[in-house]
């Protein structure tokens, strides 16, 4: 070793020393990560204006690293997120008046935003017990906007230009909203919110001023025994990111209308499905009133009603749905539930040959309703019966069984020495008015002599002809003979088929399954999660399966719900387990269809941003024409597919104003002349048109492309068309002429654009 | 004489009205009629939510002839209704010649597991 070396060796040894021995609190208390940016901050303020001091700069608060600094719109300074452990709650206060902004409180640990030339008084707080500075979490609501190709869209990848959901309304009905949330202000610290409307006060509710949002004296807030649901619900889908950017929602410039639907400030009452219809129709007045598209998204359900868009709830809905007024509806969660049973009963069979459903009712419950629904070419006679815990051979007791027009109210269940519970079997709707079925309400109540209807298993049985659906509507379940531990061979089991939830049952909503993008999270006390059952890129275990009662194949396609992270209510953060709230504070992980369903909302609130008038109809056909691959299972898990958000851009014709005011939902006939079309969508321009006619298209991949011309008549006139093309779009051009170049006449034509994976056709109109 | 035809006259009006309800009755789906019923038993009054259907577009005239049976009024679109009814005053909506369906509002669940 040289002499130098020596030197070096010892100054570094004393300095090591003298330093452990000034250590002071920041020394002490903070972690390598904040000690390090603190020192750096101080160095690049050091260099003050020169290119160095903003290259250190830039590289807090912009790099690409784990550790990042935050700027605050109004600050001259950055914030360090930071865990801090207190010894005494009360230090919070202390914080605070240091310009600490508390995010969330887990126990003894708070997040909180230190202004960094304060991290060092602060570490000096007697009360401050350790500090560690946040890392950027692994981004799993990116991981899901990915997964749905939406960061391409906010890109503007592959289309004219970025789309982030601005001058689109993004409503959302649900168990009430966090509006002091950072993600739902704008960079100047305005709410983005343009309406709030509380159901909890008032029986008529109440809406909020803007003005009482940005001042925060609405007393709206999303109570914590929804576990902050609304919150995060409308943090998927148009969540501005300005906590933390890795959890922007998918239309995060969107303007936002929110309906708190719990008629309890807790949060804990479930929807009344009358103030769900009116506060979907507050929501478009509202977006009517700022004269913008709006997409409201309902993350509930039920399983009431006949599943076939003919209850009166779910027509409300389509009358709802409008150009530029669309719902999307979360599936449900069922499958696995076994709500639903049916059968064909033999005809012609009495009990005790007839078949009979075990009725499971879940322990604790003190009334459980079946609703049962059947064409009214049947005639089915309903009784119900009670069988000891595993015994089933002969019933404890039994009704009578109550045919087509007639009820048995409130029977009590009983052998003569024992009631085992009342029953009502209400089957006197022998034609309802709006799907002319037969309808069978079935409530089982407790006994006031012996409230205990869970103590024992009951069954449902049928008698006569006719095939039949039912429901279990609340309190109990149709599990199969294996849950019994056997059952004789004339019990038949209930399923899990056709257990998409109302209202994602009605005609015009899109009705949105969960699949798994993302298995693991990182929490907030930095420990790696995994999320239970599930499996990448598959289906969610626990979402509902189709179809409709009506045969009609839902849900309408899958997105990501599950391992979701979005922000977290301030006040479900004391009642959240802290697995759940992800690293750095503010967010929060969740799973179901209820978090499927915002990635579709905020998808068509771009797809509304580039074209306004889309119908319900319209982006039906655009969010399933472009839908990626489903994984394992069939269209009745997945719909059509994964949700691909850019695929449905491009294939989504643009029309927006045109700079030129009119009637809301009133489609200009001049204005799609710079339309870029493309997957699925054949689209003419100009139309009508004196001479050529160009006809726009996007193949996926490369396809076999037939295009043609035909008359009214159905008689092809034009080959435009015919052989292999590339993927990508295209823009061929009908010089109006016939196939022997004859000019054909004005009038009336159709472009037929057939691929061997789709077909699309255009009506034209030639003018001459 | 005179007792016999008041009796008549009264069993007329009894019998009017007796049809009138039944044809009120069958305006409510099942679940309202349950209701109804338990409310009855038990000698109770709620207020009921409901939604409703009426034979033509709703206009202002509905609207109030709706508000008038002691309803409050919800939402409104096309010939569909919403509205929040005091048991007590719910036979007198299903009355009205312009509604012709009254279902029980249902209660929904957030869709999380």
């Amino acid at each position: 070793m040289t002499r130098a070396r020596v030197f070096v060796l010892v100054a570094w040894l004393v300095l090591v020393a003298g330093t452990a021995f000034a250590a002071g609190p920041l020394d002490r208390k903070a972690d390598p990560a904040l000690r390090v940016a603190v020192s750096e901050w101080a160095e690049a303020q050091r260099l003050g204006t020169s290119a160095a001091g903003e290259a250190a700069r830039r590289a807090l608060l912009d790099g690409a690293g784990y550790y990042r600094l935050r700027r605050e719109p109004g600050l001259d300074e950055p914030l360090v997120p930071t865990f801090v452990r207190l010894s005494d709650p009360a230090a919070q206060r202390a914080l605070e008046a240091q310009g600490a902004r508390i995010q969330v409180r887990v126990g003894d640990i708070v997040v909180a935003h230190l202004p960094i030339s304060r991290v060092a008084a602060i570490a000096a707080l007697p009360d401050v017990a350790a500090m560690e500075m946040s890392g950027t979490a692994a981004p799993f609501l990116n991981a899901s906007r990915a997964a749905s190709h939406v960061d391409e869209v906010h890109a503007g990848t592959g289309l004219d230009r970025a789309y982030q959901g601005a001058g689109v309304v993004v409503g959302v009905f649900d168990s009430g909203l966090d509006y002091t949330h950072p993600d739902f202000k704008t960079a100047g610290g305005a709410t983005r919110l343009r309406g709030l409307f509380d159901y909890s006060s008032g029986i008529a509710g109440r809406e909020w001023s803007i003005g009482s949002i940005d001042s925060a004296t609405s007393t709206e807030y999303d109570g914590h025994l929804s576990g902050g649901h609304g919150t995060h619900v409308t943090g998927t889908a148009a969540g501005g990111g300005r906590l933390n950017a890795a959890y922007r929602g998918v239309a995060p410039l969107a303007d936002i209308v929110f309906v708190k639907g719990m008629r309890d400030t807790a949060s804990g009452s479930g929807f009344n499905t009358a103030d769900i219809v009116a506060g979907v129709q507050y929501i478009f007045n509202k977006a009517r009133t700022l004269g913008e598209p709006c997409v409201v998204n309902l993350s509930l359900g039920g399983q009431d009603g006949p599943h076939d868009g003919t209850s009166l709830y779910e027509q409300a809905f389509d009358g709802l749905t409008h150009p530029g007024n669309i719902i999307v509806v979360s599936a449900g969660n069922s499958n696995g539930d076994y709500v639903h049973g049916g059968y064909d009963v033999p005809s012609g069979t009495t009990y005790p040959e007839s078949n009979e459903t075990a009725w499971f009712i879940y322990p604790g419950t003190s009334q459980a309703i079946v609703d049962a629904w059947y064409p009214s070419s049947g005639n089915i006679r309903f009784g119900v019966a009670v069988y000891a815990i595993g015994s089933y051979g002969t019933p404890l007791a039994l009704t009578n069984p109550i045919g087509p027009g007639t009820a048995a109210n409130n029977v009590t269940v009983t052998d003569g020495a024992t009631n085992y519970g009342r029953v009502t079997i209400d089957a006197t709707t022998s034609s309802d008015p709006n799907n002319g079925k037969r309808r069978v309400l079935f409530i089982l109540s407790n006994s006031s002599s012996f409230p205990g209807i869970s103590n024992y298993v009951w069954s449902i049985y049928a008698v006569g002809n006719g095939a039949f659906d039912m429901w279990t509507v609340t309190g109990g379940a149709f599990p199969p003979a294996a849950y019994f531990g056997g059952l004789p061979p004339y019990f038949v089991a209930g399923d899990n088929d056709k257990s998409i939830a109302t209202p994602a049952t009605a005609r015009k909503v899109i009705s949105v399954g969960s699949y798994v993008t993302k298995t693991q999270w990182v929490d907030v006390n930095g420990v790696t999660r995994n999320q239970p059952n599930a499996t990448l890129n598959q289906i969610s275990t626990f979402s509902s399966v189709g179809p409709s009662a009506d045969g009609r194949t839902l849900p309408t396609l899958a997105a990501p719900g599950e391992a979701i992270v979005a922000p977290l209510a301030y006040t479900a953060a004391g009642f959240t387990p802290s697995t759940d709230i992800v690293q750095g504070g503010g967010y929060l992980k969740l799973q179901g269809t209820s978090m499927a369903a915002p990635h579709v909302t905020g998808s068509v609130a771009l797809l509304l941003e580039r074209n306004r008038y889309l119908t319900p109809e319209n982006v039906r056909d655009l969010l399933q024409a472009s839908a990626a691959a489903p994984g394992a299972g069939g269209p009745f898990l997945w719909g059509a597919g994964k949700l691909h958000t850019q695929a449905a851009m491009q294939a989504t014709p643009f029309a927006q104003d045109c700079g030129t005011p009119r009637p809301f939902g009133a489609r200009p006939v001049d204005c799609p002349d710079d339309i870029a079309v493309a997957a699925g969508v054949l689209l003419a321009h100009p139309n009508p048109s004196a001479g050529e006619v160009g006809l726009q298209f996007r193949l996926a991949s490369p396809e076999r492309v037939d295009l043609a011309i035909y008359d009214l008549a159905g008689r092809r006139i034009r080959v435009v068309q015919s052989g292999l093309m590339a993927g990508g779009p295209h823009d061929l051009t009908w010089d109006g002429t016939d196939d022997q170049g004859v000019r054909v006449r004005g009038g009336v034509y159709f472009a037929r654009l057939w691929t061997p994976s789709r077909t699309a056709r255009e009506r034209v109109v030639v003018v001459r | 004489m005179r007792y016999a035809v008041v009796l008549i006259v009264a069993l007329s009006v009894l019998a009017g009205c007796r049809a009138e309800d039944t044809n009120a009755m069958a305006k409510l789906d099942a679940p309202l009629r349950q209701k109804l019923e338990e409310l009855r038993e038990s000698n109770r009054r709620e207020v009921i939510p409901v939604l409703g259907k009426c034979g033509g577009q709703i206009d202002e005239d509905t609207k109030r002839a709706i508000a008038h049976q002691g309803a409050t009024l919800l939402s409104a679109d096309g010939d569909s209704f919403t509205a929040r009814v005091p048991s007590e005053h719910l036979m007198d909506l299903a009355r009205l010649a312009s509604v012709t369906q009254l279902q029980l509002a249902q209660t929904a669940q957030p869709t999380t597991p």
